[in-house]
């Protein structure tokens, strides 16, 4: 009943937990029932190892989290070897993340999880505001993003994710480069370029100065992106991230058109919610005495 | 590798305060149970979007389902946290973080301010070769909630000994335990410095989840390029790993 779709690839639910608020995917694994989720995106991967960035790299905001964490993990190497025979014996969906510093670099991660995986889904991380090089400036000019999609695409048959960062003015451009890349959904999406002050110290919060803002604080703002993006492409699959805190906030994505809603913040908070979730969402619909196909894009068409 | 963590609602049934410290007394059966000394909690007050974060404390003390903890009042959590009232349930996680192993009753313990919490647990389930305590001043009845045989230390000298719990050792015990300020585990780190190996200290930190998923707390590792989480990798750790 909470079933989607994506092309040839099924997901048990739309609730996903997002990447880069769910480690690296098995520390919870003895403490909740992962298999109750559509699916989980650890940390995103990058070539090398990468140690992050200096600490503060936390900071909280009204109803929110700025955060420069810089990408750290263990590398793509690191993952194949010793992530991966962890998180394939899981039962649930993996999607994995994946970031680069050039293009070669995005399509070089690629090839390697094509061929050392099963991974059926990539999220391809275009909007990191913490890393000097790729991440976010890869989304700035239409023309390379276009490029960068289009090499991306000719690596796998796989589902492909673009995460775009958020952008209130020039999204629909972005997003009709993934869609005519090939793509087979937008992830909107990442964290918002966001600085806090310590007026004690008389000093930024975060020792890299600024981060990403994500939590309750950036949904309505998404959540309009979203609006915009599925009345600009009505067909293509959006999965929808920001500031998800209570079921009523997944309704309010899938009703603006979202096939999936990628849960973040809240997992540091709650997390033992984000497993109830797909239950609280079934109740929703049997309240509605509506499908799920039903309410998707309720608000849209 | 992963720990099995638990959210659970505990219910506030005694305060005690003593000036800026309180002691609050939950009922908490099962993290309380599981918990170790060491270990911690992430307490969440209100289940509202502002404070958004829940925040960590050390255990000052567990048994029979019930969990205690020894808060310094410094900000909007331990501000709500001291005007809540016995029957007021809050939410908790845990147990978090890694423990203090069990090295006997010979350990020497050492705790500055609310650092004193995860050392009480200790000495109370495992004893204790020594425990210094140090805080600002005496208050009135704050030393009686500490075992029998704790040397305390006064900074003013109004009780106890006077200056701080380091200058009470001589850097020749053998393992020793510690958790308190910056400038506390500073000084420790020198006086200790031939004894790095032996001395443990229990780190406190921002933290976003307290469970190892947020990566957004660290310590420097002393020995390579890198940090620790100090949730999921500590909040203990040898002296001779880290580098503050």
């Amino acid at each position: 009943m909470l079933k989607v779709k994506l092309r040839d690839v099924e997901f048990k639910n739309p609730i996903i937990t997002a990447a880069g608020t769910f480690g690296k995917g098995y520390e919870l694994a003895d403490s909740f029932d992962l298999s109750k989720l559509g699916g989980i995106i650890p940390k995103t991967i990058t070539l090398k190892k990468r140690a992050g960035n200096p600490f503060p790299r936390l900071v909280e905001t009204p109803c929110g989290l700025i955060n420069s964490i810089g990408l750290e993990n263990d590398g793509i190497e690191s993952f194949v070897k010793n992530t991966y025979p962890v998180l394939k014996r899981l039962p649930v969906k993996i999607i994995a993340s994946i970031s680069g510093e050039t293009i070669e670099e995005y399509v070089e991660l690629l090839k390697i999880l094509v061929l050392e995986t099963d991974i059926e889904v990539f999220e391809i991380n275009l909007s990191c505001p913490n890393v000097e090089k790729g991440g976010e400036e890869f989304s700035q000019d239409v023309e390379v993003l276009t490029d960068l999609l289009l090499k991306i695409r000719d690596v796998t048959e796989r589902l492909l994710w673009a995460k775009l960062p958020p952008d209130v003015y020039g999204i629909i451009d972005r997003v009709r480069a993934v869609v005519s890349s090939g793509f087979d959904a937008v992830v909107l999406s990442n964290t918002y370029r966001a600085t806090y002050v310590d007026v004690d110290k008389m000093s930024y919060s975060l020792a890299k100065e600024h981060g990403g803002l994500s939590g309750p604080a950036i949904l309505p703002v998404s959540l309009y992106i979203v609006k915009e993006v599925k009345k600009a492409f009505p067909d293509f699959p959006v999965v929808a991230s920001g500031g998800v805190f209570s079921v009523e906030d997944v309704v309010r994505y899938i009703l603006v058109g979202a096939h999936l809603v990628e849960i973040g913040t809240m997992n540091f908070v709650k997390p033992e919610k984000v497993f109830t979730l797909p239950d609280e969402l079934a109740t929703y619909l049997h309240r509605k005495k509506k499908s799920l196909g039903e309410i998707r894009g309720y608000l849209i068409s | 590798m992963p720990r099995k963590i638990r959210s659970e609602r505990g219910e506030l049934i005694k305060k005690r305060i003593f000036g800026e410290f309180g002691v609050f007394t939950f009922a908490l059966p099962k993290i309380a149970e599981e918990v170790m000394p060491g270990q911690f909690v992430m307490l969440k007050i209100k289940d509202e979007k502002d404070p958004l974060l829940a925040r960590p404390f050390s255990v000052f003390y567990a048994e029979d389902k019930v969990l205690e903890l020894f808060v310094k009042r410094v900000g909007r959590t331990t501000t709500e946290l001291f005007a809540l009232n016995t029957g007021e349930r809050v939410n908790f996680l845990g147990p978090l973080g890694n423990a203090f192993k069990n090295a006997g009753s010979s350990v020497v313990l050492i705790g500055g301010g609310s650092g004193v919490a995860p050392l009480n647990f200790y000495a109370r389930k495992y004893g204790f070769g020594r425990f210094l305590i140090g805080f600002p001043s005496y208050l009135e009845g704050l030393f009686d909630i500490f075992p029998d045989g704790v040397d305390i230390v006064t900074e003013d000298g109004s009780f106890g000994k006077k200056g701080y719990p380091t200058d009470y050792l001589s850097g020749d015990e053998g393992i020793v335990y510690a958790c308190g300020p910056l400038p506390m585990l500073r000084s420790l780190e020198k006086k200790r410095s031939k004894n790095l190996e032996n001395t443990y200290v229990s780190l406190e930190s921002m933290m976003g989840c307290g469970f190892g998923i947020c990566a957004g707390c660290g310590v420097k590792k002393r020995k390579e390029e890198g940090y620790f989480r100090v949730c999921s990798d500590g909040p203990i750790f040898s002296f001779s790993r880290i580098a503050i």
